[in-house]
């Protein structure tokens, strides 16, 4: 199913949802997990990994550096390609989505999510990479 | 027979003001559970059918974390989210926020018990997911449908057959219905536009442009929405076009009405009166009666009142909760004190949101609680300095209250209603306090169907 060695990055600046997409993604199989406040913090923290990380789980609205930017960021940045990125977010609006897709986003995931919203979307996400 | 499964409930937060007992259906169990953000993060939550949370005492929790832990460990559950304080209540953010419904008590309590309700009868029977609620009034005897209907019984936790499809509902049986306040009928969603065929159908034949459920039930959510919009912090420049809209939408259907005699309206009208109080009801069918009334008076705008009528009580949901809560005739001196300032509390919120609104419907809103003999409030204006449209208001108050059904109180018919106005009012004119001489003409005028003056002499004129 999933590599349970793919290192995560879960970026929101709350924390109880940092800990809800955390034990969500625990229990769907994946050990190695890291944490961002935002988006500048979660850019830092790409660049400065120990391990390359290979799964962004990002929320939009955040201070200083939103979802949005950081998902751009990265796809502008050729060390990054080809890291699956997801979007969990509250923002649901049609022209977000679009935006969001224009971006180069892999799965959108509107909050509040049950268990089965997150799994599903990560699955295909999985299968899309897996292909390539 | 087989009893109904129980219906749980998990209710989220602790609170003494609001007695959830009363709102509950039958069958269901609550259990109170204290929030535990740990517990709730780890999914230690106990089963329940539908959820209700109360606003936590922790304002660090944001809405949207709340609504996403609950979720986590309610995947497919009715999760509500109840605020006791006008400040609390946005109920498309709090909806936003992944809540399936957002409720303000207590004056949305009748909404949350028929919500609580439909969701308990859902669940303890699922075959209803297939059939889709139609409204009894929709239905004319001796019609031959091409749906069958059903009915609900609660006895029996059972859907039985009423009309069959390519068969006529017979008068009785349509009466049966009425009385034993079955409101609701259920036709399989397969046979849904065969109903809606058949609705246009009867409804081109009789005149009209919708039935009047759906205009009733399209006037209580317009109010619903006004009232909410009123709530919300940000200045909403198209409030007053909602109100507008309401009286336009009520517009359309009096005239459509205005082509019959008066009596034939407040035949229509009788459906207004099969159902309980509700807060929206009241502000919606006080509107209307006020629309209705102002036209039997002759007056020239009528549509004006129908505005004062949608926004006349709004000042009561800025009450303390305390005031709010309590029946008038139990209030304290200080309650009544504060109870009394919801006219002026109702002209402060619309003046706050900016609505503009012309002199009269503000002057109708304030005055609906002054009575002719001097004993009303705030100012305590006797009859000759009180304006006539917050005296058709303060008598479309009063006729919705007596013909509508509140537990323990029979209801009465719109001529009953008139008829005790016209007795409690008429012995002295001196002590009246609801004008008795509107009162006689709209008796006259709505019940015995004499013209009006105004009609009299340019009968083809539309009062719009």
């Amino acid at each position: 199913m999933f590599a349970p060695t793919t290192r995560v990055l879960i970026v929101d600046d709350m924390s109880t949802m940092r800990k809800i997409v955390g034990k969500t993604c625990k229990e769907l199989g994946f050990s190695d997990l890291t944490e961002a406040a935002d988006g500048t913090l979660a850019w830092e923290a790409l660049q400065n990994a120990p391990a390359p990380i290979g799964l962004i789980i990002s929320d939009w609205n955040m201070p200083n550096c939103t979802g949005i930017d950081l998902l751009k960021r990265v796809r502008a940045d050729s060390r990054f390609k080809g890291v699956p990125f997801i979007l969990v977010t509250a923002e649901a609006e049609q022209h977000q989505v679009i935006e969001a897709v224009k971006a180069g986003v892999d799965q959108y995931v509107v909050k509040p999510f049950t268990k089965d919203d997150l799994k599903t979307k990560l699955e295909s996400v999985y299968k899309k990479y897996a292909k390539s | 027979m087989q009893s109904p499964s129980v219906f749980n409930i998990v209710v989220f937060g602790t609170q003494s003001e609001f007695d959830l007992t009363k709102v509950l259906p039958e069958g269901s169990v609550i259990q109170n559970v204290n929030y535990d953000i740990d517990k709730l993060a780890e999914g230690e939550v106990p089963p329940g059918e539908l959820v209700i949370c109360f606003p936590p005492s922790d304002k660090s929790i944001s809405m949207l974390e709340l609504a996403q832990l609950l979720r986590m460990g309610y995947p497919s559950s009715l999760i509500f989210y109840l605020v006791l304080r006008r400040e609390d209540f946005e109920k498309k953010r709090i909806i936003k926020n992944g809540f399936d419904n957002a409720f303000l008590l207590p004056w949305e309590s009748s909404e949350l018990q028929q919500s609580l309700g439909e969701a308990a009868l859902y669940s303890r029977l699922p075959e209803l997911k297939d059939y889709a609620p139609v409204k009894v009034l929709d239905l004319v005897a001796e019609k031959v449908l091409d749906f069958g209907t059903k009915v609900y019984l609660p006895v029996n936790n059972k859907l039985v057959t009423i009309g069959r499809s390519g068969e006529p509902l017979s008068g009785d049986k349509l009466r049966m219905l009425n009385e034993g306040s079955y409101g609701t009928v259920f036709v399989h969603k397969s046979e849904l536009s065969n109903f809606h065929d058949y609705t246009k159908k009867v409804l081109s034949e009789m005149g009209q442009i919708q039935s009047e459920t759906e205009r009733q039930e399209k006037m209580r959510v317009a109010v619903r929405e006004l009232v909410s919009d009123l709530f919300v912090d940000d200045v909403q420049e198209n409030t007053f076009g909602k109100s507008k809209a309401i009286v336009e939408e009520l517009s359309k259907t009096v005239s459509a009405m205005m082509k019959e005699q008066y009596p034939v309206i407040m035949k229509k009208m009788e459906s207004l009166l099969n159902e309980e109080y509700s807060f929206y009801r009241h502000l919606s069918n006080v509107s209307t009666y006020a629309m209705i009334f102002s036209m039997a008076m002759g007056l020239e705008k009528p549509q004006e009142v129908a505005v004062a009528g949608v926004l006349h009580d709004v000042g009561k949901t800025a009450l303390p909760l305390e005031v709010a809560n309590t029946e008038e005739s139990q209030m304290s001196p200080h309650a009544l004190e504060a109870y009394h300032k919801h006219p002026q509390l109702t002209i402060d919120v619309i003046k706050m949101k900016r609505v503009p609104l012309h002199e009269r419907i503000t002057k109708a809103i304030l005055q609906h609680h002054e009575r002719c003999d001097g004993s009303g409030y705030p100012a305590g204006l006797n009859g000759s300095r009180i304006c006539v449209e917050a005296k058709i208001l303060a008598i479309a108050d009063e006729f919705d209250y007596l013909t509508t059904l509140k537990p323990g109180q029979t209801k009465m018919t719109p001529k009953d209603a008139l008829d005790h106005m016209i007795k409690e009012n008429g012995a002295n004119p001196v002590v009246m306090k609801l004008d008795v001489n509107i009162l006689v003409t709209l008796r006259e005028v709505l019940i015995e169907g004499k013209l009006t003056k105004k009609e009299d002499k340019n009968a083809k004129q539309s009062p719009f």
